[in-house]
């Protein structure tokens, strides 16, 4: 029995994950519905599994802090001013390059004042530049290559920083200076069609007055005429009426004359005579 | 994460685009934080190592080679420095391990979990903590890690069982 409660509960992790085959479930579950340990067993796991679930949902707020910080950092570390010579200074002092060169000359020291010590007699000052030589020269080339590392990683971040910064500054500074000209094209666009306004209105107004220069001459001239016609036609009438008259005289003249003529007991008179007269009238 | 987009941002960052790696962010840290605290076994000190290992992420990201998937790489860069801070810990005494055996724990929901957690060996406890934390996938727990799936579900049903033992003994003490 023990041996099948073992089995069973070695398939038991993977029963909770889902990852238990058919069969082996299905053996799982009878047995489990038959043993009261294995059950309890089972019921810890799910218990164990539920926890770690709650568990993992309990940490989302420090997932969700953590990448506030992180975001926080960032934004605060690509704001930063661009390293100055100082900061650099301070990188050297700090770097590891600096911490070997201070052990070299540490070294160097301690060397000289063991020497002086331990030696029977002082070390020569030949053999102590020497010694320095040999040093310096096995420290210099591990000592620059660390510098040169060290700089060119500090240069490598401190540029991707400043590369940040220096963009969103072009970017600014690009901005400012297209809203400017924006403005600047505006202003001008506007007096360059003001002037083009004042020159339109004013040929207008020219042209306006030249018209009506051109009909006031042209009603003064028809004024003159009417005028002219008008006197004209006066005299005319009056000639007219008076020939008129003159005719009317003279018809009632030769009226006159024929009734006399016609009456009895009176001579006839000459009639060629009065035609002669009239016509001699007419032709003046 | 689409692998498309993925790409598009990281090479965003590359141009220096700060705002492109929140997305990266938002889409790794659960699993950066849970490869830490699988790795470290205490809440606080995950965190910390996690967020040096985002904030590294975008320091570093020209060293991300072509090709190679962002995921992985920043948990590469988690895991190392989970190992540094482990071998800090160890040379100044303040031994990570031994904080865990002693149930050192700082929570205040979860102190018998985290304590049980703690004890358990890192690599079982790697495996449980990525599974519950990201998505309960095998196959993504073996990619993260790099093993096989039938790694992943053997450590974590001896994790769950270790666990249940841990938990009784504590539980009952």
């Amino acid at each position: 029995m023990e041996d099948i409660c073992q089995n069973i509960q070695e398939w038991m992790p993977e029963f909770i994950a889902g990852s238990l085959s058919a069969e082996r479930t299905a053996e799982l579950q009878q047995h489990v519905d038959s043993c009261p340990a294995c059950s309890e067993y089972l019921k810890a796991l799910q218990g164990d599994d539920k926890l770690l679930g709650d568990f993992a949902e309990a940490m989302q707020p420090v997932v969700n802090r953590l990448e506030k910080n992180v975001m926080d950092t960032l934004s605060c570390t690509t704001s930063s001013k661009p390293v100055s010579q100082k900061s650099i200074w301070r990188i050297i002092i700090n770097s590891k390059a600096a911490k070997l060169a201070a052990a070299a000359v540490l070294l160097i020291v301690v060397s000289y004042a063991a020497g002086r010590l331990s030696a029977p007699r002082p070390l020569d000052a030949e053999e102590l530049r020497v010694l320095e030589t040999s040093l310096k020269s096995s420290l210099k080339p591990a000592i620059r290559q660390d510098v040169v590392e060290e700089l060119n990683r500090d240069w490598e971040l401190a540029l991707a920083r400043n590369y940040v910064q220096l963009k969103d500054e072009l970017d600014q500074q690009f901005r400012c200076d297209m809203n400017e000209l924006a403005v600047r094209t505006l202003a001008a666009s506007s007096t360059v069609t003001n002037q083009l306004l004042r020159e339109l209105i004013e040929s207008i107004s020219a042209a306006q007055m030249q018209e009506r220069r051109g009909i006031a001459t042209a009603l003064e001239q028809m004024e003159l005429n009417r005028l002219r016609d008008n006197a004209q036609l006066k005299s005319d009438l009056a000639s007219f009426a008076v020939q008129t008259s003159d005719e009317l005289r003279r018809t009632k003249e030769d009226m006159a004359q024929l009734l006399i003529n016609t009456r009895p007991n009176r001579p006839v008179p000459d009639v060629s005579e009065n035609l002669k007269t009239s016509i001699e009238r007419s032709k003046k | 994460m689409n692998g498309h987009l993925e790409k598009k941002l990281v090479a965003s960052c590359r141009k220096g685009d700060v705002s492109a790696y929140t997305g990266l962010v938002k889409a790794y840290s659960g699993r950066v934080f849970a490869v830490c605290l699988g790795m470290l076994g205490h809440r606080e000190d995950a965190e910390d190592i996690a967020q040096q290992a985002l904030v590294k992420g975008l320091t570093h990201i020209n060293q991300l080679r072509d090709g190679e998937q962002f995921g992985a790489w920043i948990v590469r860069i988690a895991k190392n420095l989970c190992i540094d801070f482990m071998r800090r810990q160890k040379r100044t005494g303040n031994d990570i391990f031994q904080r865990a055996a002693a149930g050192v724990s700082s929570s205040k929901e979860y102190p018998e979990l985290e304590a049980a957690l703690a004890r358990l060996p890192q690599e079982y406890r790697l495996a449980l903590v990525l599974y519950y934390f990201d998505g309960r996938s095998t196959e993504t727990i073996a990619k993260t890690l790099e093993i096989s799936q039938v790694a992943v579900r053997t450590r974590i049903s001896r994790a769950r069982k270790q666990l249940r033992k841990l938990l009784n003994t504590e539980g009952g003490a």
